[in-house]
């Protein structure tokens, strides 16, 4: 049971209780009884309500005793002055039932479906009621989605609860509850507001929050709105990067689309593509089609996603699109100030994790490129600084050090190029964390790294030829995916020693070379001869 | 005719201040045999509350000379018995000067106060203008001018201390309130802000992490150093090795190496540790972990006070010892002691000698050949009826402000107002008292403050001022602003606004309440100290625990007493160990309690 | 100023895995009917069933149930309506149906009940919006969602309902902080996002989620005693354990939590006398947190003699696997 103590209690008080506990119990059996019989009976009297209220009291939790309570409301013979009466004892029953249980799903519902039964609900008293239950327990969502329900049966504007919340906050700002509300409430009022209105009132609410986070940096509420604030939230679908090559054709956008918005235009003429995306999902950022037109018939294409067209030029026999600007961040100054305020925080309070973690956030929306070394440093201090999450900071800082990388490679990238080919060998890559960037790759170098446990991750190198894994300790290749175009495959020094995934890994691909040196699986006899079996005509290294 | 009380006790009590009071309920409690006695037809002694009328019979009734005519003579000794007068000398209440600064006239005209906001722009956040047109309605009607026959009819409505004390919410007095379950004898409202003056105004002080949370007035960085430096002075403690260096330095001293903004450290100094130049840095760093200790449990400041004023407090523990067979007398007198090989015997009481055990006293009733220092703490009060707060705006209806000398010859002051629904005064009236050590005389001692803050000078009846009634606590703390506040809303400035006019004053000088006694005092005799400079009880509480322990080296202080509902009289079930559970379980609740509320 | 922690010190000594003593606890659990915390229970009996033989199932204890006696008492359970009740004459409710179809997989024994009255009563729990609706009176929440899906998947029969649409409603759940409430505007809370990412799961509907965001928000539970809490800035219970650890197991980020230090809470909140675990440490053990304790150990995959759980269906993997269910998970590819 929650947070109920358990206290050693002597053989008397032990006695006493068992005696409470046995009239108790009679009084629950001989109650249960009555309700049924007269439940069978269709008998909705006085009694039944007295019983059951009596129970629910002791009990609030025993559902269907609530639902009796309904069945009475409904199949009565009381009339419209009466049923009221026994409408607003319902509401202090269920009242003084969350007095003692303000946890219980049963109750809250219980008066949720009253005040929906009410002629005229005083829903002004409602929101006191929550008001007050809040002002005892700040964190019961019980209670908030309560207020929620009122909220919006009492027609109240999020500007209003605004208020409220804002009351909320200034009494405890270490109240996840009220961030959280803060934050339904932002969202809604961004609803009808145009961009610059949105972006004050995420400056004022990024002061706010800095305001709780410098008060008290160990609590973890305010910091989980901050990284809400922080987020970039984009509205529309935009194309990060397309590629026409042969028949194929691959896109990216910056969120999950579905095929219905996606259009290829050929010549200016829409092209019937069937598109799939890699799990076979509705939607998704990434998706691959074959294009039934030959590269030499194609004039111009263009590609359109949720109105907006996105010309492809043709470099090399290929259609390419890029986008390359990393966004611009409104409120530069602010994040600026900010970032150096909590420079100072991290010096007033060097082991604490949320103001570092901060200031990567900061640095990334500000500028990613030139804070990049700064951010790898912070990242490495959480690591030691917050060991219960270092593997949450690792798979972190790998994702942005392809990130990195992969702007590297678009300032080495003639014009409009696309580069098929990179080299993320000796990073300490512990994931490859996702990125769609990776189904453009031909040649793909990950050796030296920590994959090991991210092979599944691998199902996203789709264009992949030549992928080297080497120095992984990579153990096995159960979850290693089937990569269609794959041909050259580096295994070496690795932890590999079972000759059945190699075997399956095979018949599974067309491959053409594959280096097993320095694995333990070299020592097998049977791999040679097992492997050239399923494909005669591989080129094996194993010494 | 005095009642005839029986002859013998364990424990004789004389004075119902608050060491004698505590002391009385504790000997009761453990089953002693009790006789409490005062004086006075009231309890308290210089503890006392009265209302407007009570405190004009005290004043008058200090002029007649209650000492004791009895002469050795008619005493009835036995061998080897001495009898030793006692006299009231060391409870004497000096330098009495009571002002009306309002007229009489009962007929002044009638003033409407429209302008309830207009005069203040403390009250920052503008939304006291949301107040319903039926609150307009409702305050024309109400206002009417105070005249000294206004004041003087309406007497029943003031409580009006004579040594005004705050409790810390985790302090000694609270603590033995809730362990010893006196506490539902008493209530209390927690202190709603605690001010300081900073740059020429008034300033709300950022004491809880919500105060310091929205305050605008510091930096985010300076809000950091705020609550470091208080969380390592609570979480430390003095003995910590962080302030190692700095035993026989001053708390000052040790800020300075702290890197500390100015806007910090005055808070830090002045309104949370109240401690001056010359704090040594131990009791610094004590008095903040205690003013810390005390926040969130009941409110957002650390203090309580209790309503109908601090001399219901003695009363609570009499009631208790009351319960447990104690017997009171009041309006009784005490002639002398008897003493017999250097250990008190009795007491002579009009016709009685009444023989005892231990013989508690309190500073009233001592006689002089066993006092050897008169002490030196000696207590100037200010006490002040006026027509608004100090600082207007929310939460005005209890203020604590620790004011610092300006000049190397003042004490600091201790201010407390308290406002509406503190039952102190009348609604539309608060009630400012001054406390600090005596140098001169209270009205001398006080003046730099009075004069800082209030407007004592007679009321020119033809200059009628028009709010009095302006500033009830009406801005509820949901309407505050952090974003958009047109102005800065916790630190209220009382720039622009008019003082607030003294309506009638009174000043008083107390006496010493570090009284000694010589080392041939019998040691059953226990002397119980009036009241102290300090703004709480500790010293009380103290004292009453330390007389205790020696006169029952063995016994619990106050344990928890039953509730009524518990006491099972005899015959019947006995109450077994059953309140022990009930006890864990409201300490949990209260930990609980207090984590939610911070 | 009270100093703001929400967590708990570790007892000096943790025990050992106490199996033996576990598989008594809930064998001898309610043995005696007249028990009172047995009797006091009986509005939730179904779902304390649940708990308690997947528990047994897997310590390797299933055959010392009684296993007639509980498949008697499911098939007295349902109702006209279809669903099944939590306890004989109470009412039928999605919550306990799930529990029952739980147990009759485990029990390889779906044939006790009449399964399409089962399928109906489910299908008709669904909303125009998608959500679910508990029983015939109308509450909502994201735990019905999720007992409907995983009651019609485990039954084969999730055609009957709009699945589009329910997963629509899951994702209207969703907050600021990428978890999910039990409906639209509530807070994230563990318990809610377990059954938002296993209906998701189910469904096959996982890359709507932002894995990393709110695998973030999870693995934050973790508290320095090595717990996990649902919510931010409460404590840790041994029940949470298992609902962050089987969403971050099918979110494919495990590794985000520290395993040796949460092994050490579950550890520690074994009743060494009694058997059964308990939320915290020193509470009083039941079957519930009985189960999640085990089960949070399963798929810590420590060395103990435990049977594989299944991360979204809480039941055993080898159960599963017999009704060729293949829940997804993101540290799968295909």
């Amino acid at each position: 049971m929650h947070g109920r103590v358990k206290v050693r209690t002597t053989a008397e008080q032990e006695a006493l209780k068992k005696k409470e506990r046995a009239e108790k119990l009679s009084r629950y059996r001989i109650g249960m009884s009555i309700v049924f019989k007269k439940r069978k009976d269709k008998v909705y009297d006085d009694e039944l309500m007295m019983v059951t209220e009596r129970m629910v009291l002791q009990n609030p939790d025993i559902y269907t005793l609530w639902n009796i309570r309904r069945e009475a409301f409904i199949n009565n013979d009381w009339d419209e002055k009466l049923l009221e009466e026994f409408y607003q004892n319902e509401l202090r029953l269920t009242e003084n039932c969350l007095k003692q249980n303000p946890k219980s799903y049963w109750v809250w519902y219980q008066r949720i479906w009253i005040t929906n039964h009410l002629a005229e609900c005083n829903w002004k008293k409602e929101l006191m009621l929550c008001t007050k239950c809040l002002n005892l327990d700040d964190r019961n969502f019980h209670c908030w989605n309560y207020r929620e329900f009122v909220v919006q049966k009492a027609g109240i504007s999020p500007e209003e609860e605004f208020e409220f919340a804002t009351s909320k906050i200034l009494n405890n700002f270490s109240n996840y509850s009220s961030w959280h509300y803060r934050s339904l409430l932002l969202s809604k009022m961004f609803h009808n507001s145009d961009q610059n209105d949105i972006d004050e009132k995420k400056k004022q609410e990024l002061d706010l929050v800095m305001n709780a986070t410098f008060t008290d940096p160990n609590d973890s509420s305010a910091w989980f709105y901050q990284r809400w604030l922080l987020n970039t939230h984009e509205c529309l679908a935009t194309l990060s990067q397309a590629l026409i090559k042969s028949d194929n054709v691959i896109l990216f956008a910056n969120k999950n689309i579905s095929t219905e918005s996606i259009y290829l235009k050929v010549n200016n003429k829409n092209e019937n593509v069937q598109w799939k995306s890699l799990q076979q999902t509705k939607i998704s950022k990434l998706w691959f089609g074959k294009l039934k037109k030959q590269l030499n018939e194609i004039n111009n294409v263009q590609i359109e996603i949720e109105g907006t067209f996105y010309p492809l030029v043709c470099i090399n026999q290929k259609w390419i699109y890029k986008k390359r600007k990393y966004k611009f961040c409104s409120n530069k100054d602010q994040l600026l100030e900010q970032l150096s305020s909590y420079k100072q925080l991290i010096e007033m309070e060097p082991n604490n994790k949320w103001a570092y973690l901060t200031s990567i956030l900061l640095m990334r929306k500000i500028d990613f490129i030139k804070f990049y070394e700064n951010i790898l440093t912070n990242l490495n201090v959480l690591v030691n600084i917050d060991s219960l999450r270092s593997n949450y900071y690792k798979d972190l800082r790998s994702k942005y050090i392809i990130e990195y990388k992969i702007y590297e490679l678009w300032n080495i990238e003639e014009d409009q190029e696309i580069k098929t080919e990179i080299d993320l060998s000796g990073l300490n890559l512990t994931t490859l964390s996702n990125n769609e960037h990776f189904s453009f790759f031909e040649q793909i170098n990950l050796s030296a790294n920590y994959l090991s446990d991210s092979l599944h991750q691998l199902f996203i190198l789709q264009s992949c030829t030549k992928l080297s894994l080497s120095s992984n300790q990579v153990e096995n290749l159960k979850k290693f995916p089937t990569l269609q175009n794959l041909e050259v495959l580096l295994l070496r020094n690795n932890k590999l020693n079972n000759l059945e995934e190699i075997l399956q890994l095979l018949t599974r691909h067309k491959l053409k070379l594959l280096d097993l040196r320095e694995n333990p699986i070299c020592n097998t006899k049977e791999l040679q001869t097992g492997i050239a079996q399923i494909s005669p005509d591989l080129q094996l290294y194993i010494e | 005719m005095e009642d005839y009380l029986p002859n013998e006790y364990d424990v004789v009590v004389v004075g119902t201040g608050m060491t004698e009071s505590i002391v009385a309920a504790a000997a009761s409690r453990i089953g002693k045999k009790v006789l409490h006695l005062d004086s006075d037809e009231y309890y308290g002694g210089l503890w006392a509350t009265f209302n407007f009328d009570g405190l004009q019979k005290w004043i008058e009734d200090l002029k007649v000379s209650k000492t004791s005519t009895k002469d050795v003579s008619e005493v009835d000794l036995e061998s080897e018995e001495t009898f030793l007068k006692t006299s009231n000398e060391y409870s004497t209440v000096e330098n009495i000067e009571e002002t009306w600064y309002i007229s009489n006239d009962a007929d002044l005209p009638v003033v409407s106060s429209k302008d309830t906001q207009t005069d203040s722009t403390g009250d920052g956040s503008g939304s006291g203008d949301e107040k319903s047109d039926d609150d307009k309605v409702e305050k024309k009607e109400n206002v009417k001018q105070w005249s000294i026959d206004r004041i003087r009819k309406e007497y029943r409505k003031f409580n009006i201390d004579l040594a005004p004390k705050l409790l810390f919410a985790r302090g000694e007095l609270v603590e033995l309130l809730i362990s010893s379950n006196i506490a539902r004898y008493a209530e209390f409202r927690a202190v709603s802000r605690v001010a300081t003056f900073m740059d020429g105004k008034l300033t709300q002080v950022p004491c809880s992490r919500a105060d310091v949370f929205a305050n605008k007035t510091v930096s985010v960085v300076e809000k950091r150093m705020l609550m470091q430096l208080l969380t390592s002075c609570m979480e430390q403690g003095a003995d910590s090795p962080e302030f190692d260096g700095f035993r026989d330095k001053t708390f000052l001293e040790y800020l300075n190496t702290k890197n500390l903004t100015p806007i910090v450290q005055h808070y830090v100094v002045q309104a949370i540790a109240m401690a001056t130049e010359k704090t040594s840095c131990r009791d610094g760093v004590n008095r903040t972990k205690h003013f810390l200790n005390s926040l969130g449990r009941y409110g957002n400041t650390p203090f309580l006070w209790p309503m109908y004023g601090s001399g219901e407090l003695p009363q609570c523990f009499c009631r208790l010892c009351a319960v447990f067979g104690g017997v009171y007398c009041l309006k009784r007198q005490l002639d002398g002691v008897v003493i017999h090989k250097n250990k008190c015997k009795a007491i002579i009481s009009g016709k009685q000698k009444i023989s005892l055990e231990h013989l508690v006293l309190g500073q009233g009733h001592l006689p002089p050949e066993v006092v050897t220092s008169e002490g030196e703490q000696r207590i100037s009060r200010g006490i002040f009826i006026t027509d608004r707060s100090i600082m207007q705006g929310e939460k005005e209806n209890l203020t604590l402000l620790y004011y610092p000398p300006e000049q190397p010859d003042q004490e600091p002051v201790t201010l407390i107002e308290l406002g509406p629904s503190t039952n102190a005064c009348p609604q539309g009236l608060f009630m400012v008292h001054m406390t600090c050590k005596r140098t001169t005389n209270a009205k001398e001692d006080l003046a730099y403050v009075v004069n800082k803050f209030l407007k004592a000078e007679p009321l020119d009846p033809l200059a009628i001022r028009s709010s009095i009634h302006s500033h009830t606590q009406t801005v509820s703390p949901d309407k505050r602003h952090i974003q958009e506040g047109d102005q800065d809303n916790r630190g209220e400035s009382t720039e622009e606004s008019p003082k607030p006019q003294v309506l009638w004053s009174l000043y008083l000088n107390l006496p010493a309440s570090d009284i000694k006694l010589n080392e041939s005092t019998p040691s059953n005799l226990h002397l119980c100290s009036g009241p102290d400079l300090e703004l709480d009880f500790d010293f009380a509480v103290n004292q009453a625990k330390s007389i205790f322990e020696s006169m029952y080296p063995d016994k619990d202080f106050l344990p928890r007493a039953p509730d009524p509902e518990e006491i099972v009289l005899e015959g019947e079930e006995a109450p077994g160990p059953k309140f022990e559970g009930d006890t864990e379980a409201e300490e949990k609740q209260d930990v609980e309690k207090a984590e939610k509320e911070d | 100023m009270p100093v703001l922690k929400h967590d708990i010190e570790l007892p000096a000594s943790v025990p050992e895995l106490l199996l033996e003593k576990h598989a008594n606890f809930l064998l001898s659990y309610g043995t005696d009917k007249d028990e009172y915390m047995y009797c006091m229970t009986e509005h939730m009996r179904m779902s304390g069933m649940y708990w308690g033989l997947t528990a047994l199932d897997l310590m390797g204890k299933l055959e010392q149930t009684n296993r007639n006696e509980v498949l008697e008492f499911i098939a007295q359970c349902q109702t006209e309506s279809g669903g099944i009740a939590a306890s004989l004459q109470h009412d039928p409710h999605i919550l306990y149906t799930l529990s029952a179809v739980q147990i009759l997989c485990i029990y390889n024994a779906l044939d006790t009940i009449d399964i399409e009255k089962v399928v109906k009563y489910v299908k008709e729990r669904q909303q125009p919006d998608g959500s679910f609706t508990g029983d015939i009176w109308g509450e909502i929440d994201m735990r019905f969602s999720f007992c409907a899906v995983a009651t019609l998947s485990l039954l084969n029969r999730l055609d009957v309902i709009d699945v589009e649409k329910a997963v629509e409603f899951v994702m209207k759940c969703m907050n600021f902080d990428g978890g999910f409430g039990s409906k639209p505007g509530a807070e994230s809370h563990a318990g809610m996002i377990y059954c938002s990412i296993g209906l998701l799961s189910i469904t096959g509907n996982l890359h709507l989620v932002d894995a990393d965001q709110l695998s973030w928000w999870l693995c934050e539970r973790q508290l320095p005693s090595g717990g996990l809490n649902g919510r931010p800035e409460k404590l840790p219970d041994v029940c949470y354990s298992w609902w962050v650890l089987s969403a971050l197991t099918i979110l494919g980020r495990l590794h985000w939590v520290n395993k040796e230090q949460l092994v050490k809470f579950v550890l520690a909140c074994q009743d060494t006398e009694s058997g059964g675990f308990s939320d915290r440490p020193g509470d009083i053990a039941d079957p519930f947190h009985t189960l999640f304790g085990l089960t949070a150990l399963s798929l810590l995959n420590t060395d103990y003699p435990l049977k594989k759980i299944n991360p979204t269906y809480c039941m055993p993997e080898y159960v599963i696997q017999r009704l060729h269910l293949k829940p997804a998970r993101l540290d799968q590819s295909n």
